[in-house]
């Protein structure tokens, strides 16, 4: 899939991360994306990989999970929908990727370099500040996923057992 | 008659496994159909008593627990190690005792909520009059899924201050969770203990009825866990006191 320079600055100011761009600034940013395309089941990346960049999909859907060691199982964190990022928690952390994530269809992504992005974005602080809440937000969302997690531990027979055990 | 008899100390040591494998074997050979469940899964120990080692333990308590048998193909006949006499049956339900089935519990964890569900396919299947359930010391997630389906729930302590205050909490958390009957047992009373006395002062003390005192016994501590006390010392006044904790159960 081909995309124009203007479709590209289209997609871009739709991301809630850049919704503060101005023309100059978004058509910076389309210079330095790329259009990766991956088919149904492909990794877009996997956890343990060293590949910095930050995802914009364009079409498509990609699911976002943590593989456990145990028996080849793994926690959905999140779907990934269109003019959604994925991937910016490399941009300033120097770790692996934490996360491994798929393509759940056919699916059509911007992508950006982490050291492109890094230089590009250091130099607009109020495009930095509103990645920040991104970022924050994506924080809460996994605060609630724990929450969420630890309180189903138990299973509901023993939680009822567990309930009548207040002395 | 179909019960499930739960024995349980909130500290560990107290004699749960010895009284639940000659308790157990009492009942069988007085003609009942009797099962003994091991479910202290991180540190098994019952199969000791039946003389029974790693390779003679091929199905166990953990496999149905991972979904991947049905429970009763855990079960063991130990009905020749009570002797000629047995008139009933006996069956032990292992945990396993192999090291790396051990790790993965510990690592992967298992359905708990199935034990409940097991008990009831156990007294079904092997036709049981009674099932043993012995449990590993002290409070966690297969404690309270047994203590909710005991019909009997036996508490035993040693005249020790440590005891008495762990049962206190042991004895609340029965309450709260309406075991109907519930009864004590002494362990280990040291011969210098009044047993008549000990009685008293637990009953007083708990509200609740002490089955028996048993005596601390040379004899049994040098079985080691090796063997069936009531098989080895028939005659022995350790063997009266099992009999009169196995009357109790059955009522
Ligand atoms: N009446 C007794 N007199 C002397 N020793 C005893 C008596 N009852 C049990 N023992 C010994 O105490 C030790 C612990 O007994 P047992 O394994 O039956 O206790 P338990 O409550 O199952 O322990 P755990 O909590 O570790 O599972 C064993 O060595 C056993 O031989
Ligand atoms: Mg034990």
């Amino acid at each position: 899939m081909q995309l124009s320079q203007e479709e590209i600055v289209g997609y871009l100011r739709r991301v809630s991360a850049f919704k503060k761009l101005v023309d100059e600034q978004a058509e910076e940013l389309a210079k330095i994306s790329q259009v990766r395309q991956f088919a149904r089941g492909d990794e877009l990346f996997k956890q343990g990989d060293k590949n910095g960049g930050v995802y914009i999909v364009v079409s498509g859907k990609v699911i976002i999970e943590r593989e456990l060691d145990r028996n080849n199982s793994s926690v959905s964190l999140m779907v990934a929908k269109p003019v959604e990022s994925l991937g910016e928690m490399s941009l300033f952390v120097d770790a692996p990727r934490s996360v491994t994530a798929t393509a759940l269809e056919n699916t059509v992504t911007l992508w950006i370099d982490n050291d492109d992005f890094v230089s590009f974005i250091s130099r607009y602080p109020d495009l930095l500040l509103e990645l920040c809440k991104v970022l924050s937000q994506r924080l809460v969302e996994a605060y609630d996923k724990i929450a969420e997690v630890t309180l189903n531990r138990k299973p509901r027979e023993l939680r009822k057992l567990y309930d009548k055990l207040d002395f | 008659m179909s019960k499930t008899i739960v024995l349980h100390s909130f500290r560990g040591g107290t004699g749960k496994t010895n009284t639940s494998a000659n308790v157990g074997a009492i009942l069988a050979r007085r003609g009942l159909r009797v099962g003994v469940i091991d479910i202290d899964i991180q540190s098994p120990g019952i199969h000791t008593l039946f003389e029974l080692t790693e390779k003679d333990v091929k199905t166990s308590l953990n496999g149905y627990l991972w979904g991947e048998i049905e429970i009763e193909e855990a079960a063991i006949d130990v009905t020749d190690r009570l002797g000629d006499e047995a008139k009933g049956k006996y069956y032990l339900i292992p945990s396993s005792i192999k090291a790396s089935d051990i790790a993965r519990i510990l690592r992967d964890g298992y359905k708990v909520t199935l034990l409940d569900d097991g008990y009831k396919q156990l007294l079904g299947a092997l036709e049981l009059d009674v099932l043993i359930v012995d449990t590993h010391p002290g409070l966690n997630d297969e404690i309270l899924l047994s203590m909710a389906v005991a019909d009997t729930l036996v508490v035993l302590l040693r005249p020790d201050q440590q005891d008495y205050q762990g049962t206190s909490i042991s004895m609340k958390l029965a309450q709260n969770l309406e075991v109907e009957d519930v009864v004590l047992l002494v362990n280990k009373n040291p011969p210098l203990f009044n047993p008549e006395m000990v009685k008293e002062r637990v009953e007083d003390a708990y509200k609740s009825n002490v089955v028996a005192v048993l005596p601390h016994s040379d004899e049994m501590l040098s079985l080691s866990s090796a063997k069936l006390f009531v098989r080895e010392f028939p005659d022995h006044p350790l063997t009266a006191l099992f009999e009169k904790v196995a009357d109790r159960c059955v009522v």
